[in-house]
């Protein structure tokens, strides 16, 4: 099965962890069945990445309520929608929504999220974040590994 | 007795960016009307001082997540103006492509996702996809191709960065367009029947007397040059901007509203304008749309908009096509030097026209700028729009009467970010580069 592992976020401070990860990921070698790709715009970056994959393994920042810097995999039924109503709003949730309803949603999605610190513009990851990005590579490329049928440690 | 109503939309939908409307109304006048712009400034005109003017395309780029292009265009047009730089026809040319492409990808994404439910009275585009999933999966595939058209000039389709000042970073192969050509002509017939299917949907109408503002050439559709002109008499260059328009704060809004100098009048900028001033400027199949349409743009008429969205993606379609043919692999000129120097650009966004000033000094360091987007300009349009809507839904259910009001905004495609902006200070302006 073909994955695509899919890094979410944005340049603002520890809203970048999923671009993070994307980079850490595309910069070793990946098994062939898996690309990894940076998405900056949910709509509609997302749907575009959907577009020609089987799987998704989603990465982005979350606000839990846990230590910043956390990692672990999420599931789908703890993602909301966001309540924006403009276009600024349409997030990966809704994106994910859209591709369903447009009858092409990926046959298996997973997520991984990094606890973010506040978010001020300008701001790098924090250092929490930055210390927290080669565990959620890792939780990434074994959930990618996981679905391609694939031995992460190969 | 006093009977007075009052109407809030505490936030708009489906508009980019935040923003709220506030309506009130005593005996069936409108004595309070305000599009409260509430998304705070972001002082990109204070923060690119002394930064080089080369730094400008990637920085200004990060204004808009729809149309960086816009931004990246004015200010190279200004930079190059200032110092006096030739451009190579090729890279004047790549540049109608590159600009087509956002054309096409924003005015799609506003027609289908944000327009479009408003005419099936439905809520959001999620919806849409449900119910007319051809037409959405059509806009998704037209919108997609705009998008290789950004990533082949720009790098990447967000926040790009392949502009600079004189041309592009990267011109791409003639092969790498005759690939693109060829997915463009068969895009045309898509472009048209997705048209058709709006034009089939009850848009409703609204007629007005509005003053249109477009950029015009002498032989092309505007995009990136031309005068600026309207539909009562005015005909400027770029520099005259600062005697022609004025900018003002009100109090219930960052974002400046713009008016003429001339009678103190709202104008408005943007597709419709377009269609409606540069008609025989309109590729073969853009004309025929238009003319099919015609009825539609027989009076100024903001609930068009769509229509014009339409028949510029058609437009867009065929300026694309043409660059490509015309393409000849060339050598680019010397990077330009800089020299201390004002210089102004006007080109057309997406939602009309974007004005920029840009004053460097020997060095090329921005010493000032200057950038006024097309949405603060059509903000006393919208406010008199809805103030003339306002008797024909005093009598409707409040969710209903919201429900016109923002509709009536979608139509004008306000891209609320990109026009938020602050003065503290009231300063006088002359026909040169003054601190925003």
């Amino acid at each position: 099965m073909r994955v695509r592992v899919i890094g979410v976020g944005s340049g603002f401070g520890d809203d970048a962890a999923g671009l993070a990860v994307a980079e850490l990921l595309a910069r070793g070698e990946l098994p062939s069945q898996i690309t990894v790709s940076r998405c900056e715009r949910p709509m509609p970056d997302l749907l575009d990445a959907l577009d020609d994959v089987e799987a998704i393994v989603l990465i982005d920042a979350m606000r839990s309520g846990a230590p910043i810097g956390s990692v672990r995999r999420l599931l789908a039924a703890e993602i909301t929608r966001s309540k924006a109503t403009s276009s600024h709003g349409f997030g990966v949730a809704s994106a994910l929504l859209l591709s369903q309803t447009l009858g092409r949603p990926a046959e298996r999605i997973e997520w991984v999220g990094i606890e973010a610190g506040p978010r001020r513009p300008g701001d790098p990851l924090s250092a929490a974040v930055l210390r927290a990005l080669p565990e959620a590579a890792a939780l990434a490329l074994t959930l990618a590994c996981e679905i391609a049928d694939l031995d992460a440690r190969s | 007795m006093t009977e007075s109503r009052t109407i809030h939309v505490g936030a708009l939908a489906r508009v980019e960016g935040e923003g709220a409307l506030h309506l009130r109304v005593e005996n069936g006048e409108v004595v309070d009307l305000r599009l409260e712009i509430y998304e705070p400034p972001r002082f990109f005109e204070a923060l690119v001082r002394g930064r080089r003017a080369s730094e400008l395309p990637d920085l200004l780029a990060r204004i808009c997540g729809i149309c960086p292009v816009a931004y990246q265009m004015s200010a190279v047009h200004a930079i190059e103006a200032a110092w006096g730089a030739p451009l190579h026809p090729q890279v004047r040319a790549l540049r109608r492509l590159y600009y087509a492409g956002e054309w096409i990808e924003s005015h799609l994404l506003h027609m289908t996702f944000l327009n479009a439910p408003d005419f099936l009275r439905l809520d959001d585009g999620i919806q849409i996809a449900r119910l007319h999933r051809p037409e959405v999966e059509r806009a998704l595939r037209l919108r997609k191709l705009g998008n290789r058209i950004l990533i082949l000039l720009g790098g990447r389709s967000v926040n790009p960065v392949g502009v600079k000042i004189g041309g592009f970073h990267r011109i791409p192969t003639r092969a790498e367009l005759t690939e693109l050509g060829d997915e463009l002509r068969r895009a045309r017939g898509e472009a048209e029947a997705l048209l058709h299917w709006f034009a089939s949907l009850p848009v409703p109408s609204r007629p007005q007397d509005i003053e249109l503002v477009a950029l015009r050439h002498a032989a092309e559709y505007g995009i990136c040059e031309g005068r600026i002109v309207s539909s009562k008499g005015v005909d400027v260059a770029a520099p005259e901007w600062d005697a022609t328009f004025e900018e003002t704060q009100v109090p219930h809004s960052t974002a400046l509203h713009a008016r003429l100098r001339r009678d103190g009048g709202r104008y408005l900028v943007g597709p419709l304008a377009r269609v409606t001033l540069n008609a025989d400027r309109l590729a073969p199949s853009a004309a025929a749309a238009r003319g099919a349409l015609a009825h539609r743009f027989a009076a100024p008429d903001p609930a068009s908009s769509v229509f014009a969205r339409g028949i510029e993606v058609l437009q867009a379609i065929d300026e694309a096509i043409a660059v490509i043919e015309r393409f000849e692999p060339f050598t680019p000129l010397p990077d330009p030097a800089p020299r201390a120097g004002i210089g102004h650009g006007a080109t057309e966004a997406p939602r009309g026209i974007l004005y920029t000033a840009v004053e460097t000094d020997a060095e090329g360091l921005v010493r000032n700028i200057r950038i006024v987007p097309p949405t603060s300009q059509n903000q006393a349009q919208i406010e008199a729009d809805l103030r003339a809507l306002a008797p024909a839904i005093l009598t409707l259910p409040d969710d209903e009467a919201r429900r016109r009001c923002e509709a009536a905004i979608r139509d004008y495609d306000p891209c609320i970010s990109c026009a938020t902006h602050f003065l503290t200070l009231t300063i006088e302006r002359s026909n040169s580069c003054a601190s925003g």
